[in-house]
Order: C-alpha cells, then sequence, then structure tokens
C-alpha cells in the first residue's frame, strides 16, 4: 500500500487513515527481533566506542563523587550560594532530573492504560532512562543540605531526639513523593523486563551470565500462570504509576508554589511543571534513542514512526509550557500584586533577563517547529531540537528558583547569584553518572521489550484483520498460530 | 605545689604571663595557705591582685587543654565574698579614643571580659555606646597583638622582658636628666590625668626634652576656635534638646563630635511630636553622614565651602535679617558684605536665616572638626548673636598643654638636637603627615622607644619595642568632656607583657618606678584635694572608701559639669577663608575622613569593625574614594574603577565608589586602611590615604586629579551587592517610601494615621484557622525610625552578644556576612542630593511565620510567647526557611565560621550562646538568653517578668533609644504604648504574618519656605473597601475575628 512516493524503507511515518502505521519494520519475525536486541548484549562485540565513552562518562562521574566529598569536608559555602539565593543549581538540577524522569512512567503506564501501541519499542529505554534521572534527582536535594550528616531526619525514623519530620513542609512531601515515584518505576521496569530476562537467560552461553539472568529473571517460564500474574502485575503498577506521573513534579512544585515568594507563589505550579516534565523528559529520550537506534540498528523496531510521535507530544506539552508562562505573566498583570508583577518583569528584563530569554527561545519556539511535519521527521532536525529542549528546561528551573530569590520584598537584600565551579562540575558530574548507568543499561540489559513488541508485530496478528490489543498475546506466539508464511517474516 | 610550674613553651601561649604570675613568692604563698587568706581578708588584697589571681587559677585549669582539671588547682573553700562561678560580673572602666572618653562597663565572665556596654551612671553614655567602644574587647584577644619587649639592634632583634628593659631605661634617662641632647615625647591626644601629669614632669625632668602631640584625627580645631573666638580655649558643651533649629556645619553631630552619644539622644527627644514641637536639622557637609541623613534640609558643599557657607548665613543673617552683631565679634558688617549670596550657602541660605532669627536662643549652630579653628570662631559669633551661648552651648574652661606638633618634632630630630625618642602608643611612622618623611627622621636620634598593640612600622624602626596593655588590663583614669574623672581599672591581668604609658613615662621620670596602680591613686589623691603619694592601701580608710566609691561607679561622684559657662566674645578677628581655584574636574578636592570602622587605623585589625558595613556606602573591609554619581560621570569612572589620585605630586591609587549625596567635585577618602604593617585581620584592606597627606593639608586641600588606571577592584558591601539596573532601581524608588515609610510633621498633624496609606491596598487579612491566642508574655518589639540615625552600635552590639561570626571580605562580597541585624537604607530622590532613612532590619518574630512551615526538620518553631525560635542541634541546613522568609533576615553558616579562631580569639565568645555549626541556620532571637535570666530573676523574686526587665543587646546600646523591647500583653509596657502610636506600622504587614517587631514612622519636619509641608497629602480618599498594610487596623482585625467565628462554628 506504500506510495512510490516514499524512498525510505524505514519511514512509516505517512499518514494513511486506511490502515495504521507499521509499528516494526523490515523483514522482523519473532526470532530476528529476539536475535536483534538480545544479541546486543549476549553475542555482539562490544564497540570499541562504547569503551571510549564509558570511560568517560565515568570520568566525569567521578568529578562529580570529587566535588561532592569536597562538599562534604568544607561545606554549602563551595557553592554559590548566598544570602537570598538559598537554593541554586543543586535545587535546578535535583527539579531538572526530576522533570527528566517523567518520560518513562509516562511511556510505560498511561499510554499503556491508553492502548497506545507504539509505546512498545521505546517504553523499556525511556524507564531506563527515568530511573537513571531519578538516581540524579536523588543526589542533589540530599547533598545540599548544611549538614549533611543528619539528611535522615527527614525521613520519619524513630530517633533519640523523639521528633517526627514537620508534615507541613513540602520538601517533606518531596521525600514521599520523590521516594514513591523512585520505588514504583523501578518496580514497573523491572517487572516488565522479567519476559526479556528470561530469553537472555535462555540464550546465554556463559555461565555467569546465565546466573545473572536467571537470578534477575526470578523463575520465569513463560507458563499461562506466569502470564497471568504478570499481566495482572503489570496492570496494577501501571495504575499505581499512573497518578504519579501527575503528581511528582506537582508535588515538586508545591516547594516553590507553596512558598510566599513573589514569582514562587503560583498556583499554576502544578500543572505547568508536570507538562515541563513531560516535556522535558521526551526531549531527554529523543535525545538518547536518536543515536541508540543507529549504533545498535534499531531502526525496524524504534522507527521514524515513533520518533514522529513522541514529537507530537512534545508539541503539546511544549505549547502547555508556553501558554504558562503567558499565563503567570498575565496574572502578574492581573493579579494587581506589585511584588509579583515586578518578580515578573525583573525576570525578562532584569539581570537574569539573559536566562529568561534562552528559556523562552527553546521552549516557546523550538517546540512550534514541530507543526511542520518535514521538521518532525528530520532525524538531524529533531535532535538538534530536543538538545535546546533540554537546554530550555534546565533553564527554566533557573529562572523560577534563582530569578525569583535573587530580588524579593526588602530590595536591601537583592543580590545576585553567579555559581562556582564546584556547581558547575557538580552538574556535568551528574550527567557523567547518567550517561555511565544509560551505557551500562544498553550493554547489559535488552533496550527494546522484545516481548511487548512482538505483540505488536503484524505476525502477532494470527487471524489478520484488525489488531489486537496489547497484552492479548505476550511473549513467544503460541505452537499453533506458526505458520510457514510467517517463519519467512514476509509482510 | 611545684606541679605548677610549666615549661613556658609548652601550654598555651596567652596564659604565659598568667603562669609567670602563679610562679611569684605572692602567689606560692596564697596557694599554701589553703584558704588564701589575703582573698578574704577585708582589704587585704586590690582587685587588681584578686582578678590575677583568679585568672591565673582559672589558667591552670586550662593549661593542658580540654581535660578538666588535669592540673592541682586551688579550691575556693571559701568562696571570695561577692564573686558566683559563671555569673557574669561588671566593672566599670573608660575606653578613650583620642583624646575623648568613654566610660563604659565591661562585663567579665569568669575573669574573662567579654562585652563592652555604656556605664548608664554618666550622662555622656547613658548606657548607650559607640561602635568602636564595644568593639575595643575584641583587640584585647587579637591573637596578632605584640606580645613580648623587642630589643633591636642594627638587623637583630632580641626578644626580651620588661624587666630588661627598666634595666636599661632607668640609667638611660637618669643620664640625660643632666641634659644634653634632650629626649624627645610623641604623645597621642590623652584625656587623662595622670598621663598628663607624668607628661609634664617628663618634660620638666628632661632639659633638652619636649612632649610633642600628633593625633591623626584630632580635635585641635574645636578647641582652636572656641580660643579664638573668646579667648580661652575650651571644651563646647551642647545641649541639643533645648534647641529647635540645629545647623551642623560638616560636624557629623551624632558620630563624630566629642559628645555624639548625648547629640543622638537629645535631637532623638527633640523629634517626638507626641512630646512637644519637633526640632529641625539643617546640614552643610561634604560626605554623607548619618547626622546629614537625620537632617530635614542637607546641603552637599565642598568641605572647603562649608566655611563659606557659614559666612554666607553669617551675612545673611546680619544684613538680611538685621541680626545685631555681638559686642567683641572679630568680622565686622563690611567684611560679610562680600559673603552675601555666596553660592556656598545655596539657594535657601535667606530661609534658614529666617527660621534661625525666629528661633533665637533655641538655635545651634556647630562646625565639625575638619573645619578650621576660624569657622569654629564665626560659628561661635554667630550663637552669641543669637543667644544661644549659655541656651544651647556652652564652655568648659580647658588648658590645653603646650607641647609641640609633629612638624617640630621632624625639625627638632633633623637639627639632630634628640637623643632618645619615646613613642606613646601610635603608629606615627605610618600615619604622620607624608611630607615629614618622620620614618627616616626617627633614625637620627640614637635611642628610640615605641609603646604599642602591634609591632608595626614605627616599632620596626625603634630600638625598643614595649607591648602596650589594652585598656582592659591597665589602671589608669580620663577626663570625659563634660570634665567628669573617670576610672580606667583592669578586668584581667595583662595577657602579655604589657604596661601602661603612665608606667613607661614612670620609668623615665621617677626615681622609683610606680605601677600604674599606683600612678593611678596617686592622681586621685592629688585630685581629691590630697597629695601624692597616696596612703598606703589599707592605711587610710576613708581614702580607701573614696577610691574604691570611684572604681566602683567609674566616675568620681560630682566631677561632671551638668552645664559649662557661658564666654564673652573675645573681638580677635576672624580670617575669611581664601577663595581657592573653583572645583572642577582638572582641580577636585580631596577631604580627608576618619572611617567609621577602622578611626585612624588603630582598629585595622578589629574583624568586627572592619566587618562592620558603612552606614552610607555599606562598604566593608575597605575604604575607596567617594565621588557623586555626576562627578564620576564627569571623570568618565565607574564603581570599582580603580583611579590614580594625585595630590602635590603624591599619588596613591584607590578604588571609586559611586556614593549619593556626595558633594559635587569633591572626593572623601577615609584614612587608616591599606595598612602593611597589622596583623592577619586588617591586611591586604583597603589603600593608604595617609600618602596622600600632608602637614599643610590635614583635612581637606583642592588640586586632586584623578585619572584611571584602566583596573577594577571588587568592593565588598552588604546591601547593593550588585550594581542594579535601572528597572531595579525604578522598582526600589516605588517600594521604597513602603517599607521605609515617612512623613512630615504637618502630614502627622493632619492625619495621625497617615502612615496607614502609605502601604498596599489589599483585601482583608483573614485567616483559615482559628490563630493560636498568646495568653502569657507575648514579647514585641518597636522601633522608631524617627530615632534611628543608623550609628551601627546595635550591629556591634548584636555580634559581641550573640557571638555572630566574621565572615571577610570574600564572603561579604558573595553576601554571606552574618549579621542578625542590619541596617537597611534607601536613597530617595536625585542621587545628587538624596534623602535616605536607615531601616534597623532583624527577625521580626512573625507570628505566622513563613519560616516554620517550610522546615522539613521542625528546626525552626514558635514558643508559647511568640518567639520564633531556632533550634540549632536539630536544623539540617535546607534554608528553605531563608528562602521562605520575606524579610531575609536568617543566616546561613556556609562554612565552619569558628574554625580559625585562635584559642585566644575565642575567649571574647558569651558562654551564655550557643556557637552555631556549620550548616546551620540563625537569625535574631530577641537575646532570648537574656529573657530566661530575666525569668529566673524574676522568679526567684516571686513576681512577673517586668517591662524594662529584658533589655536586647541592640537596644542596651541604642544611643536614642529607637528599640524598645517588651511585653505586648502589658498594657502599660513601653512597647505595647508604642504599638497603640498612629505611628506605628509593620513592614510587609499585607503576608499577614504578623510581625511581633513593628516600625513607627519617620517624620520631617521641614522648613515650609524651602520643600512643601505635607509629603503625603491625602492622595487615597476614604471610602476603600480593602485593608492597608498597617499594623493594628480595623479591616484586618475583624477579619481575623470573623475567621476565628468561623473556625468556631467549624467545630
Amino acid at each position: 500500500m506504500m506510495k512510490s512516493s516514499v524512498t525510505d524503507p524505514l519511514d512509516n511515518t505517512l499518514d494513511d487513515p486506511t490502515r495504521p502505521a507499521e509499528l516494526v519494520l523490515g523483514n522482523n519475525n519473532f526470532t530476528t527481533l529476539t536475535e536483534k536486541v538480545s544479541d546486543i548484549v549476549l553475542e555482539r562485540k562490544t564497540p570499541l566506542a562504547w569503551y571510549v565513552a564509558i570511560t568517560f562518562t565515568a570520568g566525569l562521574t567521578g568529578v562529580l563523587f570529587l566535588m561532592i566529598a569536597y562538599l562534604f569536608v568544607t561545606g554549602v559555602g563551595v557553592w554559590g550560594l548566598n544570602n537570598p539565593v538559598g537554593w541554586g543549581w543543586a535545587i535546578v538540577n535535583f527539579v531538572f532530573w526530576v522533570g527528566i524522569g517523567h518520560a518513562g512512567t509516562l511511556i510505560s503506564a498511561i499510554l499503556f492504560l491508553l492502548r497506545q501501541k507504539w509505546r512498545t519499542s521505546i517504553n523499556r529505554f525511556a524507564e531506563a532512562m527515568t530511573i537513571f534521572a531519578v538516581v540524579c534527582a536523588g543526589i542533589f536535594p540530599g547533598i545540599h543540605v548544611g549538614r549533611v550528616w543528619v539528611v535522615y531526619w527527614l525521613f520519619p525514623l524513630p530517633n533519640y531526639q523523639a521528633m517526627w519530620p514537620n508534615f507541613r513542609s513540602p520538601l517533606l512531601w518531596d521525600v514521599f513523593a520523590v521516594g514513591t515515584y523512585a520505588t514504583v518505576s523501578l518496580l514497573f521496569w523491572y517487572t516488565g523486563m522479567v519476559p526479556d530476562l528470561a530469553t537472555l537467560r535462555d540464550r546465554a552461553r556463559g555461565r555467569l551470565q546465565q546466573i545473572v539472568y536467571g537470578v534477575l529473571a526470578i523463575g520465569w517460564r513463560g507458563s499461562h500462570r506466569h502470564w497471568h500474574r504478570y499481566e495482572k502485575a503489570y496492570l496494577i503498577l501501571a495504575g499505581l504509576a499512573t497518578p504519579l506521573v501527575l503528581s511528582v513534579h506537582s508535588v515538586v512544585s508545591f516547594d516553590f508554589a507553596t512558598s510566599q515568594l513573589p514569582g514562587w507563589h503560583t498556583t499554576i505550579f502544578p500543572p505547568y511543571f508536570v507538562a515541563g516534565a513531560v516535556f522535558s523528559g521526551f526531549a531527554m529520550v529523543g535525545t538518547l534513542l536518536i543515536p541508540a537506534r543507529q549504533w545498535f540498528g534499531l531502526k525496524e523496531f524504534i522507527t521514524l514512526h515513533h520518533l514522529e510521535n513522541m514529537n507530537k507530544i512534545i508539541l503539546a506539552t511544549g505549547s502547555m509550557v508556553g501558554f504558562a508562562y503567558a499565563t503567570e505573566f498575565f496574572i502578574a498583570w492581573y493579579g494587581g500584586n506589585p511584588n509579583e508583577s515586578f518578580a515578573f518583569v525583573n525576570r525578562a528584563f532584569g539581570p537574569y533577563a539573559w536566562a529568561y530569554w534562552i528559556m523562552v527561545s527553546c521552549n516557546v519556539i523550538t517546540p512550534q517547529l514541530f507543526w511542520s511535519k518535514r521538521i518532525r521527521t528530520s532525524i538531524p532536525i529533531m535532535w538538534i531540537m530536543y538538545i535546546f529542549v533540554n537546554i530550555g528546561m534546565w533553564f527554566e528551573r533557573f529562572v523560577i528558583t534563582v530569578t525569583s530569590l535573587s530580588r524579593d520584598f526588602l530590595p536591601s537584600s537583592w543580590a545576585y547569584y553567579r555559581p562556582t565551579p564546584v556547581d558547575i562540575l557538580t552538574f556535568l558530574g551528574s550527567f557523567g553518572l547518567f550517561f555511565t548507568l544509560v551505557l551500562l543499561f544498553i550493554r547489559f540489559l535488552p533496550m527494546v521489550a522484545m516481548a511487548e513488541v512482538k505483540t505488536v508485530m503484524t505476525i502477532a496478528d494470527a487471524h489478520g484483520g484488525a489488531r489486537r490489543s496489547v497484552g492479548d498475546y505476550h511473549g513467544e506466539i503460541p505452537q499453533h498460530v506458526r505458520h510457514k508464511d510467517t517463519e519467512g517474516g514476509s509482510r | 605545689m611545684a606541679e605548677i610550674n610549666h615549661d613556658p613553651g609548652r601550654g598555651q601561649d596567652y596564659w604565659r604571663s598568667l603562669q609567670q604570675l602563679a610562679d611569684t613568692d605572692e602567689f606560692r604563698q596564697q596557694l599554701d595557705n589553703e584558704f588564701p587568706g589575703g582573698i578574704d581578708a577585708p582589704g587585704g588584697l586590690s582587685r587588681r591582685r584578686f582578678l590575677q589571681i583568679m585568672s591565673a587559677s582559672i589558667a591552670m585549669t586550662s593549661l593542658a587543654g580540654c581535660r578538666w582539671p588535669v592540673e592541682r588547682i586551688v579550691p575556693f573553700a571559701k568562696r571570695p565574698e561577692g564573686y558566683q562561678p559563671g555569673t557574669p560580673m561588671q566593672f566599670a572602666t573608660t575606653f578613650e579614643l583620642g583624646p575623648v572618653a568613654h566610660p563604659v562597663l565591661a562585663t567579665s565572665y569568669d575573669g574573662r571580659p567579654i562585652k563592652i556596654d555604656g556605664n548608664p551612671g554618666h550622662a555622656l553614655s547613658g548606657g548607650a555606646t559607640s561602635a568602636f567602644a564595644q568593639a575595643s574587647v575584641l583587640d584585647l584577644y587579637d591573637p596578632d597583638r605584640s606580645r613580648r619587649v623587642l630589643s633591636r639592634r642594627g638587623r637583630s632583634t632580641t626578644e626580651t622582658d620588661w624587666a630588661t628593659f627598666t634595666a636599661w631605661a632607668g640609667p638611660h634617662f637618669a643620664g640625660l636628666r643632666g641634659g644634653g641632647r634632650g629626649v624627645a615625647i610623641l604623645t597621642g591626644a590623652t584625656s587623662s590625668p595622670s598621663a598628663r601629669g607624668l607628661l609634664e614632669a617628663a618634660a620638666r625632668a628632661f632639659p633638652g626634652g619636649k612632649v610633642y602631640l600628633w593625633e591623626p584625627v584630632c580635635r585641635q580645631n574645636e578647641i582652636l576656635g572656641v580660643k579664638e573666638a573668646f579667648g580661652t580655649p575650651g571644651l563646647p558643651q551642647l545641649d541639643v534638646e533645648r534647641a529647635a533649629v540645629i545647623v551642623d556645619f560638616d560636624a557629623n553631630l551624632m558620630l563624630d563630635h566629642a559628645t555624639a552619644l548625648r547629640n543622638s539622644r537629645q535631637f532623638a527627644k527633640g523629634r517626638k511630636p507626641e512630646h512637644g514641637a519637633m526640632n529641625r536639622l539643617y546640614c552643610w557637609e561634604n560626605g554623607f553622614s548619618i547626622t546629614g541623613g537625620m537632617a530635614d534640609h542637607r546641603f552637599p558643599v565642598a568641605a572647603r565651602d562649608v566655611g563659606a557657607a557659614v559666612w554666607a548665613l553669617a551675612a545673611e543673617l546680619v544684613l538680611g535679617e538685621g541680626l545685631p552683631l555681638p559686642v567683641g565679634a572679630g568680622v565686622s558688617r563690611g567684611e560679610l558684605s562680600a559673603w552675601r549670596g555666596h553660592a556656598a550657602g545655596g539657594a535657601h541660605i535667606a530661609a534658614v536665616a529666617r527660621d534661625l532669627m525666629a528661633n533665637r536662643g533655641k538655635s545651634l549652630l556647630v562646625a565639625g572638626l575638619r573645619q578650621p579653628a576660624g569657622v569654629h570662631a564665626l560659628v561661635h559669633t554667630l550663637n552669641t548673636a543669637l543667644g544661644n551661648v549659655g541656651q544651647t552651648i556652652t564652655f568648659l574652661p580647658f588648658a590645653a598643654p603646650a607641647f609641640g606638633t609633629v612638624e617640630e618634632l621632624a625639625a627638632d630630630l633633623d637639627a639632630g638636637r634628640i637623643d632618645t625618642v619615646v613613642v606613646l602608643d601610635g603608629n606615627p611612622v605610618v600615619t604622620a603627615p607624608a611630607d615629614l618623611d618622620l620614618g627616616a627622621k626617627l633614625a637620627k636620634a640614637p635611642n628610640r622607644i615605641h609603646l604599642g598593640d602591634k609591632d608595626d612600622a614605627t616599632a620596626r624602626l625603634c630600638t625598643w619595642h614595649l607591648p602596650k596593655a589594652h585598656y582592659l588590663e591597665s589602671w589608669g583614669d580620663a577626663m570625659a568632656w563634660d570634665g567628669a574623672y573617670l576610672a580606667v581599672q583592669p578586668l584581667i591581668a595583662p595577657l602579655y607583657d604589657g604596661h601602661t604609658a603612665t608606667e613607661l613615662l614612670s620609668v623615665m621620670v621617677d626615681a622609683e618606678p610606680r605601677s600604674a596602680w599606683q600612678i593611678a591613686r596617686d592622681t586621685f589623691a592629688v585630685l581629691g584635694g590630697g597629695s601624692a603619694p597616696a596612703p598606703a592601701e589599707g592605711a587610710d580608710r576613708a581614702f580607701e572608701k573614696r577610691w574604691n566609691a570611684f572604681i566602683h561607679d567609674g566616675v568620681l561622684a560630682g566631677s561632671a559639669q551638668e552645664r559649662g559657662q557661658a564666654l564673652a566674645l573675645a573681638g580677635a578677628a576672624i580670617k575669611a577663608p581664601a577663595p581657592g581655584k573653583p572645583l572642577g574636574a582638572d582641580n577636585l578636592e580631596i577631604c580627608f575622613a576618619h572611617d567609621p570602622s577602622v578611626w585612624d587605623g588603630r582598629f585595622a585589625d578589629n574583624a568586627w569593625l572592619q566587618e562592620m558595613p558603612d552606614f552610607m556606602s555599606k562598604l566593608t573591609w575597605d575604604n575607596a574614594a567617594l565621588v557623586s554619581p555626576a562627578t564620576a560621570a564627569a571623570l568618565g569612572v565607574r564603581h570599582g574603577d580603580v583611579v590614580t589620585l594625585s595630590l602635590g605630586g603624591r599619588t596613591v591609587d584607590a578604588p571609586v565608589y559611586v556614593q549619593p549625596g556626595q558633594a559635587r567635585w569633591s572626593v572623601t577618602v577615609n584614612l587608616g586602611y591599606g595598612r602593611t604593617d597589622c596583623g592577619r585581620v586588617g591586611l591586604g584592606a583597603g589603600f593608604d590615604a595617609y600618602r596622600l597627606r600632608t602637614f599643610a593639608a590635614r583635612d581637606f586641600a583642592d588640586g586632586l586629579t584623578i585619572a584611571r588606571t584602566g583596573r577594577t577592584y571588587q568592593l565588598a558591601t552588604t546591601q547593593d551587592h550588585h550594581a542594579i539596573d535601572t528597572r531595579g532601581a525604578a522598582e526600589i524608588q516605588d517600594r521604597a517610601p513602603r517599607l521605609v515609610r515617612e512623613g512630615t510633621l504637618a502630614d502627622y498633624e493632619a492625619d495621625g494615621h497617615f502612615v496607614d496609606h502609605l502601604g498596599i491596598h489589599h483585601p482583608p487579612l483573614v485567616s483559615l484557622w482559628k490563630e493560636k491566642e498568646y495568653d502569657g508574655y507575648k514579647w514585641g518589639m518597636s522601633v522608631d525610625l524617627n530615632a534611628c540615625n543608623g550609628c551601627n552600635a546595635c550591629l556591634i552590639g548584636c555580634q559581641s552578644e550573640n557571638n555572630i561570626p566574621v565572615v571577610g571580605k570574600d564572603e561579604v562580597s558573595r553576601g554571606r556576612e552574618m549579621a542578625w541585624i542590619r541596617l537597611d537604607r534607601y536613597f530617595l530622590g536625585d542621587p545628587e542630593e538624596p534623602t535616605v532613612t536607615p531601616q534597623p532590619v532583624g527577625c521580626v518574630h512573625c507570628e505566622l511565620a513563613p519560616c516554620e512551615q517550610v522546615c522539613p526538620v521542625a528546626a525552626t518553631m514558635h514558643t508559647d510567647e511568640g518567639l520564633n525560635a531556632m533550634v540549632y542541634n536539630r536544623c539540617v541546613g535546607t534554608r528553605y526557611c531563608s528562602n521562605n522568609c520575606p524579610y531575609k533576615v536568617r543566616r546561613f553558616n556556609w562554612f565552619n565560621n569558628f574554625e580559625d579562631l585562635t584559642a585566644t580569639q575565642r575567649l571574647v565568645l558569651n558562654p551564655d550562646v550557643t556557637v552555631r555549626a556549620r550548616g546551620v541556620m540563625e537569625k535574631c532571637t530577641y537575646c532570648v538568653q537574656r529573657i530566661e535570666k530575666a525569668r529566673v530573676a524574676a522568679r526567684v523574686k516571686g513576681r512577673k517578668i517586668m517591662d524594662g526587665d529584658i533589655t536586647p543587646a541592640c537596644a542596651q546600646t541604642c544611643p536614642t533609644d529607637a528599640i524598645v523591647f517588651g511585653d505586648l500583653n502589658d498594657p502599660g509596657s513601653r512597647v505595647s504604648k508604642l504599638r497603640e502610636d498612629s505611628r506605628a506600622y509593620d513592614l510587609l504587614g499585607f503576608l499577614n504574618i504578623k510581625p511581633r517587631t513593628f516600625y513607627m514612622a519617620r517624620l520631617r519636619n521641614p522648613n515650609p519656605e524651602i520643600a512643601p509641608a505635607r509629603m503625603n497629602d491625602g492622595g487615597h480618599g476614604g471610602g476603600h473597601g480593602g485593608g492597608h498594610e498597617g499594623g493594628h487596623e480595623a479591616p484586618a482585625a475583624g477579619g481575623h475575628e470573623e475567621a476565628a467565628g468561623h473556625g468556631q462554628a467549624a467545630h
């Protein structure tokens, strides 16, 4: 049915209302899918580039831990914070990383519940990225406190002071929100990976691999009972994770919204933060996915159609973010609170105007370009756009956190905040940690959810006609539907 | 008891002298007695001896470090009378700054002085004291003080001791008595009768000898001005309270004047419209002083034009208003006519003259110490003509000593007439006029002796350097500006081998050198009508009683003169200022000012003062060349540019600070910085303005040129950390009138509640829940902006009381200063002639504190009495509280701020206040330790805490009583009454956080001929539905009650 004008055999982005886009391209059947994905982990020689890359990122991670050690030994003063600006890059980075961690769970949970089949190719990757982003995010609130050796007082643990934490404090809500989110995301990721881990176990030749994947596969045998339990668990976790996607960044936004600082004290923050988080999360998934599919030969599974869908989500959430910026300004004017209106005028035209306009250009202009299908489906352009969105979203958190603090109610206390080299190296180090984890993931775990992708392949559609819903068949196609036509892999 | 003998090389060296003390026979005897009889025997042991022994006992317990007690100590089997371990004791003594003596009370905690307050028993203090006096306690523990007598021969320096010096000095000076080459004594100004007596004795004892006076910041002009006008030298005594119109000619009445504390208090009293009429202050000055900040009309003119302004005013009064010239006036109508309408007087001089004419006998004109004696003489003539002499100004006779000048010393050294130079205190090699080149000339005297607290530039050029005892280690006496005879007594034995100037002089002139204690007693005996020597201790009970009363009170009862005399003009002609070349970009004026932080450089090593921001510039740790915005624009220089200042061939590089309100074409440089010969604190702070200062141009001079160097320099300020953009500056102009509320007397009289109309309009403030009620004590504080002049005394008081760390220039420039109370100031109006109002801001203890609800670990909580308490050991340091504090008064310990303190420096810490750890938030506590102390005292007496029982450190030291603390639930308390005053308002009250500290609006009293009488002319009208940002308004309160009602209904 493909039109002749389409020359790229891997272009499945053509909008044809009579037929859904193919989600897996190329001459693939279940076997080739399994081989292509699991061979990256089990068979293929690790490329030299991987070693180069992990050396670099591990070095950066080392920088992160060195900076943290210096911080612990010396004090929070090694950062550029000052009296009005009590939170700087550490909190900016925290919010940034938590935001990035939104895409994975959104793809896994919400799109799962909404029966968006195209999610299957990218959800594993996105979920992994979520976990790693949350790991990076989790570091910053832990290290930014003045007395890190008593940071456990933020948890409601029995202690000699016989004191509970203060449940009125949004920082405490953060502890619970981020903690819950990290736990559920991790469980969700792992649960979804169990059938694939079993595949790896079965295909592994090395003894060590067999043991490790065997342990990780927790005895998966692919029995009907297993499938039944698995699918129930997955559904329940998806149900649990869905509200968390919305809640975690809402709670993070409460850190700001419940304070009374002009520029922070804004009721729009929860939806605005969630939209921004999804926006930045998808951009980060895209940033990583494009090289990964390129280098590891996964273009047939992670198709242009997937990327285009992601770009549409970026367009939607990016527009929400832009709308939120406009609304903030409108309310700052309409609300008639002189302190608040100054806070916003100061953002756009004060000493931090440069940061504000970086944010606006990256976050408002960039996604609007995705209205164009040509841009939306051009891999190099979209990758550049993703980078812009990542930059813009970091600056959004910087603008909110720092500009509001630097000029609040009493002009006598206004001050300018500048990061120190320690701030900068710590932030770069967190990227090192993130990419190190990503590299380890693509080397040791299945990047694509094999079991799930198989369910959306054409050949899984044994009865022809309308494709079945996700979840009808997981894992290997039962014996009775195997057919010599399907073994050849032709469509 | 041999165990107490330590190897002097071990242990901590600051106790070394005490160990030596412990080794004396006398002390051994004390130790051998289980009950040291001397201590208990009435009159058997002097307080000094007692203190020495006390200190030594404590020393011994601390010698080996932190283990308690490793040494065998002398137990107080019988506690000395009046001594309770761990209970602070106060002793009256005197802090001298140049010739001005400040009566103080020093608090001693287990033998170590920790705090200085004003002596309430003396009128010049009234319990208040200056930032200098309070910070002086830190100098006692300066780790860079010189510790040993140094003997320098050629390039070699030998550490030796006082005994070695006296062994040399006795015969040496005995040999010089016969004549030959003389002895030159270079002294700073001192009011001490003992010192003066010994100096005069020395001048007599050595035929070739002479005493020379050099005080870098000198009050001579004031005294000589009195002599020029009245023919006899005298100390002017001001009665500011009686003056309805005050004209300040560069005098900075509230800070630089000898009686600045009393002036401030009296000025504030004369500005309470509730208590009657309000005074009016005019001010002509070149730099922006705190007095200029308080002025109703301030006229910035170059320092040399201040004199011209006096002449212009005189001309206007005499020729324009027909004021008759008094008998004996040193000017004639003809001489004055040339000055009428002189530009320096400005456009409003006639209005000022009319105001003065209307207030004859109730006005006061004062000239400053930088102005030449002629200006003072004309001011006194005008005061006489206006009938003020005998009313608002009187004079105390003062016999000025016949000392030589430093210029004469330089000439005598040049001529080779001097054998021995004795420098008593001070650092003349640095501070003396640059054209004298005193350092090179000193070498012409073969023997040079320096007494000082530092091994400084002068000490290094001398053959002997003798450590000077700190005043808290010294016996002595002083004469206050009002003639009161003051005692100086030690609180601690000298930490090092320090001695007083009187002891050194005694070595020189007395056959048998006397101790400082003996010298002070001898002087006391003579001044008491007897004769020296004073009776031996205990020999004369009546004498001992008088002496004990003297040192107990710190002031000889009845010696203070409440008022001086009215003098009559003597008729000597007053010289008019010579007209100079017009000022401009190529002929700038330079004005040398003493620094409000380091004075003449003597406090360069005082970290509290170095970090104390200047009132106007908010500059810390540096001085700068202050220029007005227009001058800076004309010169093409910007804030922080390094420029080369050239004056008469001398140059120095200095950073530029653009100071609003600075006189055009006049550059102020503060003295005392750029020291290279001081301790670790002052090193590298600022530039040395002394290098431009010559004998002829000690105060100000024109002919200065400025050249850019192209370099920039980081200046650390505590406000406006970063250059403010135009939008931000506009916002400050817009916002400041709501924060610092001001009106005029006419506003106040027209509508007492004008203050409430100055805030933000907002809906009624309601609460969602029933708020806590405070039925016990309800602490609150009021800050009267009409009284506060921004003198910074509260800052140092708070720092000393609450162990507030000093963080250094780098940290200040990052915005990390730790002060719990800061003085905000906003310039309003034309940058060349702005108005300014200081606003002290500490934690306001909000009832609905935003900091408390956001702390995740509940480390900041509310007490039942409404204190916003900070639990240091619970704090994890998220800094969320600080972010949510709208006043930004919380201070975070970014590092371990006490890490670098030496063991000696730690001695100054107040044991009643926790030393905060790294990573912990801190802030003003309303001096909770004082509240608790008062509670204990009240409980012991079985009564409630009464108003006045508790005075926080800031309120205690405030010379204008601008800060009042008390119980808001007690309708009779001062703070409750102030709360009810119509001038009271809440800072940021619209946030509904219910701050306990409230402010009283400032009132200005402009001359209606010069400025509109009303600032706030009822623009709002009535009938608005919402509330105002005000402390105690009906809408807000009504909303509150309504909410409370709902809350109850819900239950």
